[in-house]
């Protein structure tokens, strides 16, 4: 069973309570951080790599210097704004470039090349707990981020079955473009972990759209829900319009803040309240699972 | 004459360090004294105009090419499918199917058809919205749910109202990958927003790093600052980046965001530490007049 943390809105408390989760599951989960291009859980985890691939992931164009005639036709077409002029040169400009290839089929002069984007890299670790934790890191400004979200929830599904371990707990993404789609595509259930701000109900209902779209089962779980009582229960009364439960809540507490500052999980922090409840949540959710 | 506007982007690499907080105070401040356009860029979950209202708001519909194929000129020689990186347009016996969410809008198969059988057809990717409030404009760029076009939205936001305004803030998308570079494109000045939790720190650097490569000025803003760690005004020094504003880590300023409100209006004390930033980031940023 796959079951993937999402919040929309960032900030929410997403890798603090998927750590907890994590630590709480035991041998009975592979982690995965799929939030790739900013990802925080190995700090929590200090994961020792037991492999590390390369992630290649489209295509960035070349020109070569020597053929170029300089007619200005890649410059012209791009989409992208890819091809800049740079004193007499024509240079693509690589973060721009989607790796289209329009500009190598069209030029004259067969001076454009299409070169493999090397996007990031992912990894299989060990934790600090003693688990299987696959992970990533998407290369500073590169798109096509969902699929190394793919990518990483693939590996861990190959060790659960491998390994015969029944969970695979996946970190999302913020948001609810590329890496989001990615990470609620075929999973199993989303826990939506929100926090009571207008924020958090504004981005949560977006998500929503998004997961009712994907036709995914969701659970919900409520941070940061004492910050304002009146938007908890907007929360509330939304979850149940649409056929989401609320499954538990948790404080605005400094102990979250505490625990990131000493590299701890919450669990490792000792507050019954806050461990009783995450215990709670991950019993309700694996129930069945 | 025409004076282009000194833009602004305000980021911070991982979600909920503070951006929107700091992006509508600090854009609602500097309405006062210069005509200021807010940028929401967070497309995928723009929050902004939570705080702005969104009462007689402009709305455009951004649209994105996507390959019509013209039944009668095409002769199925698959070659669209061909060219497309995307696979975005299949090509079976006597069709041709096309995806708009996977299409990035590159016109490959439309340039290349032998045919001449495809043309532009348009699909909804968004909106943005425009809402005026005294001298501020606040532009929220909002993507539909599903799609995964963000960059292409960025943009479109970028380009609504940038003929006017003296002063643009950018409140840029969460991570560090393409819709952050899309936002931080031809900008004048980068506003970190950082919180001194080793998260904060780590999603931090991964900016700060590129940024500097990209030789675009930068000043700091401690959010969530707890008086005894001083991790982020550390890494500050060690990389050069002048601090310009702390704001405390209180619940009641967090309940205040939780409510709507601008700080710098409900809270004492949060406008000065606003006006601070504000005036740290003018002298800074290139090309603006106090």
């Amino acid at each position: 069973m796959e079951i993937v943390i999402m919040s929309g809105k960032g900030g929410t408390g997403k890798t603090s309570i998927a750590a907890a989760l994590g630590v709480i599951a035991g041998s009975r989960v592979v982690v995965v951080d799929s939030d790739v291009d900013a990802s925080n859980l190995f700090l929590l985890y200090q994961p020792q790599k037991f492999r590390e691939v390369e992630f290649y992931s489209g295509k960035k164009a070349l020109i070569d210097a020597e053929k170029c005639e300089y007619c200005g036709l890649c410059y012209e077409k791009c989409r992208f704004s890819a091809i800049e002029l740079i004193g007499e040169l024509y240079k693509v400009n690589d973060p721009n470039c989607e790796g289209c290839s329009l500009c190598s089929r069209i030029c004259p002069y067969g001076a454009i090349s299409m070169l493999d984007n090397l996007a990031g890299n992912w990894y299989i670790s060990r934790n600090r707990f003693q688990q299987w934790f696959v992970h990533a890191a998407l290369g500073i400004g590169q798109g096509n981020s969902g699929k190394l979200v793919s990518k990483v929830k693939e590996e861990a599904r190959k060790i659960a079955q491998e390994e015969k371990i029944p969970f695979v707990l996946v970190d999302g993404p913020p948001g609810v473009g590329c890496p989001a789609i990615s990470a609620i595509s075929e999973t199993d259930l989303v826990l939506i972990v929100t926090e009571a701000t207008p924020s958090g109900l504004h981005d949560l209902k977006r998500l929503v759209e998004l997961i009712k779209h994907f036709k995914v089962e969701a659970a919900c779980l409520i941070n940061k829900a004492d910050l304002n009582t009146l938007i908890k229960e907007d929360i509330e009364g939304y979850c149940s319009s649409v056929g989401i439960p609320v499954i538990g809540e948790l404080p605005f507490h400094p102990v979250f803040t505490e625990a990131l500052q000493l590299n701890k999980t919450i669990v490792e922090m000792d507050f019954s309240d806050i461990n009783n409840t995450i215990q709670e949540v991950w019993k309700t959710i694996t129930q069945g699972g | 004459m025409i004076v282009r506007a000194c833009k602004i982007a305000v980021v911070s690499g991982k979600g909920g360090t503070g951006k929107t907080l700091v992006s509508t105070n600090l854009a609602y401040l500097a309405s006062k004294t210069h005509p200021t356009h807010l940028y929401d860029l967070d497309v995928e979950e723009p929050n902004d105009h939570l705080f702005f209202g969104t009462e007689n708001a402009s709305v455009e519909i951004v649209k994105q090419m996507v390959p019509l194929v013209q039944d009668d000129k095409c002769d199925y020689c698959g070659y669209c499918s061909e060219v497309c990186e995307f696979h975005a347009i299949i090509t079976l016996k006597d069709r041709v199917m096309v995806f708009p969410e996977l299409c990035h809008s590159c016109y490959a198969c439309l340039e290349l058809c032998p045919q001449n059988a495809i043309q532009e057809g348009f699909r909804d990717i968004g909106s943005i919205s425009i809402i005026t409030n005294q001298n501020l404009k606040l532009i929220t760029g909002t993507l539909n749910v599903g799609e995964m076009a963000t960059t292409a939205l960025i943009d479109n936001a970028k380009r609504a109202e940038s003929d006017s305004g003296e002063l643009h803030i950018y409140d840029a998308p969460p991570g560090t990958s393409c819709p952050l570079i899309e936002s931080i494109k031809g900008i004048d000045f980068l506003l970190l927003v950082g919180e001194p939790t080793p998260f904060g720190l780590h999603d931090l650097d991964l900016i700060v790093q590129m940024v500097k490569k990209m030789g675009i000025p930068m000043g700091l803003v401690i959010n969530k600052a707890m008086p005894e760690n001083h991790s982020l005004e550390q890494y500050g020094q060690q990389n050069q980046i002048p601090l310009l504003g702390n704001i405390p880590f209180r619940r009641d300023i967090a309940q205040a965001y939780a409510r709507s409100e601008l700080v710098i209006q409900t809270i004492p004390g949060m406008e000065e530490i606003f006006r601070q930033i504000l005036d740290g980031v003018l002298v800074r940023a290139k090309g603006m007049r106090q």
